[in-house]
């Protein structure tokens, strides 16, 4: 086994690398970019002192899939290096966006997030009521719905899925576990009754977990390992031909699929999509140049700006609800104190950070909601980098003289969540916080922060799973509170209302103040929210990533 | 000219002195050390259980990750069939283990023996053929250096090693891919082949990385064995018998020297399996290397198990090869 030191090692040495081969990368002028470079005027606050100063901002374009000239080709066969390829397929029982984000391309559910990541669209559902009482669903299948297997999707499977779903006690029920029956009504239609009335629920039923099997198929199997490990069958644009965990999963096109291409004909237009298990970023790069695969995901920040110039391939960067902050732990001195906790977020050169580590790639946080997610405050002002106003609150503190010895922990490996502590270690020091940065292998720091005996971490980040915020602000605010022990009655009454809200304006406006009292009480150190990055052969189209993270493969093809 | 004929010579052609009760010695010998396998292996296996659960950070904290709430972490505690006490964990692992079973892995719930089936053979085969070519380049490397010492090829020899040696393998590996792989585009970059031909293709980048550490002290190694042995009596009497230096140099003094060498590659190749974790990570090989390192991030008790126990007799089969091969080369060794 390598020692941490020795991965650390491995890392930096990996970065080397990577820069010298970007440096033999020839640059092409028609390539399309997504990263635009600008030249802008800012006002920041050094020392008390306002300052006008130029800056160069690097911001990210909102990528969509061009429509091609020509129109899509069928067929072909998609090759594509992952980090990690999925390990598990159980939708109830797995838990990790490497098997989520593939997951979506076999397995449907009634409803589905659309392309932009903003809202709930139909999916197996063509429609669905809702009673006035806010309680009882009824959804009409599409007709002529068929599994990968070629038999008929029924509201009977659809109602079994769904109670497969609510029963199990896996990570994900609690999509659904608001549901108080499940009805058949007929061949074609399901009604979903609730025990109370929820804003998140649709939201919620298009969650993975929620996918849609069949009945006869998944009872035949015997055992859910078997069905989801050998079976597979769901109705999604994908079916799973070939599956190896750890080295490959090969995912077959579905004959049967209902939504239809551009052509007027059945999606999707590949044949087939290879995902490669190529657990580092520099090989799964340089395979991409070298024409082994057609396309990767999870490129670090730090090659994108070499590789958006490649002449084989595409860098592109995706929104995302990807944020990053760092986590406090309240009743570890000296982030016990609010001036303490609100001077770190203000001492932190969010800017500095943004360049230093992710390569100018992502956008300041102002808020713990992504700002490609919904209800995201807009109104809120942050943390605006200033020293001067840090200093004065660690002076109003109860560590007026400052601190020295609290910890920043980092799941080792972790290249992000070590260089922003870095960063903030030396930021930090100048308003007389001086903070150790300490690695801890990430298996045994989540079990500390699961006890509370972590102090500040640097390296979590959060994606959302649904197009709602409820989720996450019952992470952040009620259970368990990113771990802060933080506890404010207030925004715990108004996350437990907007749950049950269902006029979107005024649930948004709840969130608006939980966000705000979140920033009041400082509860951790808002750091900025991140792209998801794609390098893609350039005969690749119509692939896209949505804010969530899922590969959409249906509409992709090769024109080749 | 003396690099071709060497190495055929040197492997049969057993000493004069064997006789039968030599061979039932060794017999005895191999039966005893297997015996005493036994033991080792049970020890590293219960020392491995003890250690991968007593170490802090549990299945189902991993998976569930930063989301995760204590109910859901009860939930997938027992989905997982870790709510039971550790001493019952222990009673099933080793009625298993008896059967032969090694349970299967808690995340993607294949049966560990399979994955053992399906990645061992990648690594070994990885470890063979680094082996291999480390000897290939050692051999001639050292003669040629030992017998022109402190000319200038020696020195380039030895700087050019001292250099390897103090560089890592992943460094190398990932310039060599893009060299070779990218800009003159003659080996793949990734893949590891279907034919045993194209594994030496496709394999030969990681394995010739791979190689690089232990050649350099294998060589280093030999050429002052053969220094030494070059100055000892029994080669300035084969060389008074007016014996041909091919033969000397043969028979007598590479013969001598690689005892010392051949303990050192046993010693490598428990060194080259593990080696291979990076390495199979850089060039993209689902090997046991790669297995462990996830499974001991994931803390994948079964996995880590399995695989450390498969590590743990391979490396005490290399161990006994090792001790078997000097008997042969070195007639004052008695089994």
């Amino acid at each position: 086994m390598l020692s941490r030191k020795r991965w650390t090692t491995v890392f930096a040495l990996m970065g080397m690398a990577s820069m010298i081969l970007s440096a033999c990368a020839t640059p092409t002028p028609e390539v399309v970019e997504r990263v635009v470079t600008q030249i802008v005027k800012e006002t920041v606050v050094v020392e008390g002192t306002p300052q006008v100063v130029e800056k160069e901002v690097t911001r990210v374009v909102v990528a969509t899939p061009e429509p091609a000239a020509g129109g899509p080709k069928r067929g072909g066969a998609l090759t594509w290096s992952r980090n990690s390829i999925p390990d598990d397929l159980d939708m109830a029982w797995n838990d990790a966006n490497s098997n989520i984000w593939v997951m979506v391309n076999i397995f449907e559910s009634l409803v589905r997030v659309n392309a932009k990541g903003t809202d709930v669209e139909p999916a197996l559902a063509e429609s669905w009521t809702v009673s006035d009482d806010g309680l009882a669903y009824t959804f009409k299948l599409r007709p002529g719905l068929t599994f990968h297997d070629g038999t008929a999707v029924t509201a009977e499977d659809v109602v079994y899925s769904m109670q497969r779903s609510y029963d199990n006690e896996g990570p994900w029920n609690w999509s659904i576990s608001n549901a108080d029956t499940f009805e058949v009504v007929d061949e074609s239609t399901v009604r979903i009754t609730l025990k109370e009335r929820s804003a998140e629920f649709l939201a919620g039923l298009a969650l993975f977990s929620n996918g849609v099997f069949p009945k006869a198929a998944y009872e035949a199997a015997g055992s859910p390992e078997e069905f989801f490990q050998k079976v597979l069958t769901g109705t999604g644009p994908f079916m799973v031909d070939d599956w190896i965990v750890g080295e490959y999963i090969v995912l077959k096109k579905n004959p049967y699929y209902w939504e239809m291409g551009e052509d007027g004909q059945p999606l999707p237009y590949l044949d087939e999509v290879k995902l490669t298990q190529v657990p580092e970023d520099s090989t799964r790069v340089l395979q991409v140049q070298s024409g082994e695969t057609d396309a990767t995901d999870a490129v670090p920040f730090s090659q994108v700006a070499q590789l958006k110039d490649d002449s084989t391939a595409n860098l592109t960067l995706w929104p995302s609800t990807q944020s990053y902050w760092i986590m406090l732990n309240h009743t570890v001195p000296p982030f016990d104190d609010v001036k303490i906790r609100q001077a770190l977020n203000y001492a932190a050169d969010k800017q500095g950070l943004l360049d230093a580590v992710l390569y100018g790639n992502g956008e300041i946080a102002i808020s713990f909601m992504p700002k490609a997610g919904p209800c995201w405050n807009p109104n809120l002002e942050g943390f605006p980098y200033d020293l001067a106003k840090a200093k004065q609150l660690v002076a109003e503190s109860k560590y007026p003289d400052g601190h020295t010895g609290a910890k920043i922990m980092v799941p080792s490996g972790r290249v992000i969540g070590r260089d922003q502590a870095t960063v903030l270690q030396d930021m930090w020091s100048k308003i007389g916080i001086n903070v150790e940065v300490n690695e801890i292998e990430g298996g045994l720091l989540s079990q500390m922060s699961r006890n509370k005996e972590h102090e500040a971490i640097s390296g979590y980040q959060w994606t959302n799973d649904v197009v709602d915020p409820a989720q996450q602000a019952y992470w952040f605010v009620v259970d368990p509170a990113m771990r802060s022990s933080w506890v404010n009655e207030r925004a715990i009454e108004l996350v437990e209302q907007a749950a049950v809200e269902l006029d979107p304006q005024k649930r948004c406006e709840m969130y608006y103040e939980v966000q705000e009292l979140f920033n009041e009480d400082a509860v951790a150190v808002l750091l900025y929210h991140t792209p998801f990055t794609t390098f893609i052969n350039k005969d690749v189209k119509g692939f896209y990533q949505i804010p969530l993270g899922w590969l959409v493969f249906k509409q992709t093809w090769i024109d080749r | 000219m003396l690099l071709n004929v060497w190495w055929v010579r040197l492997l049969p052609d057993p000493p004069e002195y064997e006789s039968l009760e030599d061979e039932v010695d060794r017999v005895t010998y191999i039966i005893g050390r297997l015996l005493q396998m036994v033991p080792t292996v049970f020890t590293i296996t219960v020392l491995v259980f003890l250690m991968i659960h007593l170490i802090p950070g549990d299945p189902a904290t991993i998976r569930l990750g930063i989301k995760a709430t204590e109910e859901k972490i009860e939930a997938m505690t027992k989905h997982m069939g870790l709510d039971k006490p550790l001493w019952v964990q222990f009673g099933l692992f080793v009625k298993n283990l008896l059967r032969g079973d090694l349970g299967d892995s808690l995340i993607s719930r294949i049966p560990v023996m399979e994955l053992i089936q399906r990645r061992l053979p990648l690594t070994l085969f990885l470890a063979t053929y680094a082996a291999v070519l480390a000897v290939t380049m050692t051999i001639p490397l050292a003669l040629l250096a030992a017998l022109n010492k402190d000319s200038f090829i020696d020195q380039v020899i030895r700087t050019v090693f001292v250099s390897l040696l103090s560089t890592p393998a992943f460094w190398i590996g990932i310039v060599l891919l893009i060299v070779l792989g990218i800009k003159i585009s003659i080996f793949p970059v990734g893949g590891m082949g279907e034919t045993f031909g194209e594994r030496l293709y496709y394999l030969f980048l990681p394995a010739f990385t791979l190689s690089l550490h232990p050649a350099a002290v294998l060589t280093r190694n030999l050429r002052d064995g053969i220094l030494s042995t070059l100055r000892s009596e029994h080669v300035v009497f084969a060389r008074a018998k007016g014996l041909r230096e091919r033969l000397v140099l043969i028979k007598h003094v590479l013969r001598n020297a690689m005892v010392s060498t051949l303990t050192l590659l046993g010693l490598y190749m428990s060194w080259l399996v593990g080696g291979s974790v990076i390495i199979e990570t850089v060039f993209a090989l689902p090997g046991m290397g790669w297995t462990m390192v996830q499974g001991i991030m994931g803390r994948d008790y079964p996995v880590v198990q399995g695989l450390t126990l498969t590590f743990g007799i391979l490396v005490s089969v290399v161990y006994l090869i090792t001790d078997i091969a000097y008997s042969f080369l070195d007639a004052r060794v008695t089994l």
